[in-house]
């Protein structure tokens, strides 16, 4: 329905380059990237705001590259709402409807956002979340052919935020608009999205379903900004074959042990200071030569050798024999979940998720000697350096 | 317990600062005004000279603003939103009037508006005269306020948030709409408050005025003129007069700029 070829626009000594991105009808894209990628400056793009040096905008089957943002009817909304303080909030959502008297269109968008009570107060008196409702209005009065999220709900606090996530799908469902949402929220990604695509220095490093795209990313860098926070440089690759005579490597302190039949057909990757791991996915464009063992936090299981109990559950099946051996350094306790850094090697530390209670149940505590394991499935090797299309 | 902001010493250090200033300003303006009685006042304002200067003067600075306005605002707007080529050097020329003396402004003016000046001289041929004649008072006024209105202008088109305009833009409105409907109202009370300034800056001009049209008397070359042919006492009624004037309009616009929706508050 939207699709980009081949653009680049340039913003001062920023340049925006997308090869290819193609949007669906009905579609929920959301573009994940950090401060200075580029998202605003892609939605502004596919607006009209900023013309491409080169490349095309289509919308369907017409050509939208050189039309004027007034002319392409795109719902834009801003982090910072950017309600127009003079005017109520009933002409900010009547702002771009043609019969300004469309009485019946706005009271169907404010019922649908529950601003039905604020139409004639002015933004200055407004709360972020009533603001952020009314920009939406605004934005969907023109019912336009791509809703342009810009980062919708990071103004907002913690509680705003997640009940208006809520409200968004939920406008996306009934309304059935085509929404590219940008963000720097991780969560934010993978809850909206039905697709997931990573921006980093202005390019388009990975497209796909937020899991697959959490689970295999294509390079270091999105691995990061996907949360993988395990990121191991790697030497090489040791093929299946010689599995046997690679058992029992590693350095002083840690050790790692080749499991049973089941893991003996896979190739390992060799870190740097010579630790092996078994993996089963490559990013497209690896190379021995270059590239990096990638795992989640999440599937680090953490067993207390004291207790001699694993504690994160994904893994417990599928580990590698004894795993590694190591000393928690630091444990940084949330909400809902606990930070267990482990030093294995003096230059390999891992970093393990769990749920705050089993940290507690298990009496975990800085300088305790664990072990750690992780399931073949759970080590993804991936380029050192980005592929760049 | 101490509030933050209740009053302490450093507030006392500046307020002090601050009220010198306010007495440097006030002393010279009530001692003017007390040195006349209101009686004077009044009586200048039945003299049928006095009345025409005043209506010349504020007739003609009404007129230079109203000429800034067409053509000063469009340019705030392109200092404030755009880049361009030699835009320093446009800010810089815009400004020259507030650096060069204004007699010096006035023989610049006459090469330029006088009888053999380089426009004056053509024009005259069509009818339009500049010296001795309100044009000229009017030329003369532009010229040095007209930096007023352009720099408060774009002021207040540059705390505009360039973004609303791109809002605007996505939701239909053309370039020419998005500034009729967002950007204009929004920086309305800047340009106003430039305006009035520089307005009220005409009014008090007298070195331009008086090389390049001494008559029709505009109310500062009348003041000087009583000053110097009559003394102190001829010219202190019509000066009280003018600060009367001054305060009384000052007042009210900046009354009437006051923000217009103080009763709804942020929550």
């Amino acid at each position: 329905m939207i699709r980009l070829e081949n653009v680049l626009v340039r913003a001062g000594a920023f340049s925006l380059h997308i090869n290819e991105l193609a949007l669906d009808e009905g579609e929920f894209l959301v573009v994940l990237g950090p401060t200075g990628s580029g998202k605003t400056v892609l939605l502004e793009t596919i607006a009209g705001l900023r013309t491409p040096v080169q490349g095309r905008v289509w919308f369907g089957e017409r050509e939208v590259t050189g039309e004027l943002p007034e002319a392409r009817r795109v719902g834009f909304v801003y982090q910072d709402y950017l309600l127009f303080p003079h005017l109520t909030v009933y002409r900010n959502i009547s702002f771009g409807l043609r019969r300004k008297d469309d009485r019946k269109r706005v009271r169907q968008l404010a019922e649908l956002l529950g601003i039905e009570g604020l139409l004639h107060r002015y933004p200055d008196g407004l709360s972020g979340g009533e603001r952020q409702r009314v920009a939406l209005a605004r934005a969907l009065a023109i019912e336009p052919l791509v809703m342009l999220l810009d980062e919708p709900l990071s103004a907002l606090d913690r509680a705003t935020r997640g009940e208006l996530r809520g409200e968004i799908l939920t406008l996306h469902q009934e309304l059935g608009t085509t929404v590219l949402h940008v963000t720097h929220d991780l969560d934010e990604g993978m809850a909206l999205g039905d697709r997931l695509a990573v921006l980093v220095d202005g390019e388009l490093r990975q497209v796909g379903p937020p899991t697959h795209v959490v689970r295999r990313p294509n390079d270091i860098e999105v691995a990061a900004l996907v949360g993988a926070t395990n990121i191991l440089p790697a030497e090489g690759m040791v093929p299946a074959e010689s599995m046997g005579a690679a058992s029992r490597q590693g350095g002083p302190g840690a050790d790692s042990v080749g499991g049973g039949a089941s893991v003996t057909a896979l190739p390992r990757v060799r870190l740097v200071g010579g630790l092996e791991l078994h993996a089963t996915s490559f990013a497209p464009g690896w190379n021995e030569g270059s590239c990096a063992a990638v795992i989640r936090p999440e599937d680090v299981a953490v067993e207390s050798e004291a207790e001699g109990e694993a504690v994160s559950g994904r893994c417990t099946d599928g580990c590698e024999g004894e795993g590694f051996r190591g000393r928690i350094t630091d444990i940084r306790i949330h909400s809902s979940l606990a930070v267990v850094e482990t030093e294995v090697q003096a230059s390999l530390t891992l970093t393990a998720h769990l749920l705050r209670p089993e940290v507690e149940r298990l009496g975990l505590e800085r300088g305790a000697r664990v072990r750690l394991k992780v399931a073949p499935d759970c080590v993804h090797v991936c380029p050192h350096e980005p592929v760049r299309p | 317990m101490k509030r933050v902001t209740s009053f302490g010493l450093f507030d006392w250090v500046f307020g002090f600062a601050g009220v010198f200033l306010l007495l440097f300003i006030l002393i010279p303006l009530l001692t003017t005004l007390f040195s006349t009685t209101p009686g004077e006042i009044v009586a200048s304002l039945g003299e049928k000279d006095v009345l025409h200067s005043l209506w010349v003067t504020f007739a003609a600075a009404f007129l230079a603003t109203a000429i800034a306005l067409v053509v000063g605002v469009p340019l705030a707007y392109l200092l404030a939103r755009r880049e361009f080529p030699g835009k320093n050097l446009v800010q810089g020329i815009i400004d020259l009037p507030i650096i060069i003396p204004h007699t010096a402004a006035g023989v610049a003016l006459l090469m330029v508006f006088g009888r053999r000046g380089l426009l004056g001289e053509p024009l005259q041929s069509a009818g339009v005269y500049f010296t001795e004649n309100m044009a000229g008072i009017v030329v003369a006024m532009l010229f040095v306020s007209l930096p007023i209105l352009v720099d408060t202008a774009r002021e207040a088109f540059a705390l505009v948030d360039e973004r609303l305009e791109k809002v605007a833009r996505t939701l239909g409105a053309g370039a020419w709409s998005a500034f009729r409907r967002v950007t204009l109202p929004l920086a309305l009370r800047g340009i106003v408050a430039g305006s009035v300034l520089m307005w009220a800056r005409g009014i008090s001009e007298f070195g331009a005025i008086v090389i390049l049209a001494y008559n029709p008397k505009a109310i500062s070359v009348l003041i000087y003129e009583r000053f110097a042919g009559f003394g102190l006492s001829a010219a202190l009624p019509l000066t009280a007069l003018l600060l009367i004037v001054a305060l009384v309009i000052l007042v009210v616009t900046r009354t009437l700029l006051l923000p217009r929706r103080s009763k709804e508050r942020r929550r």
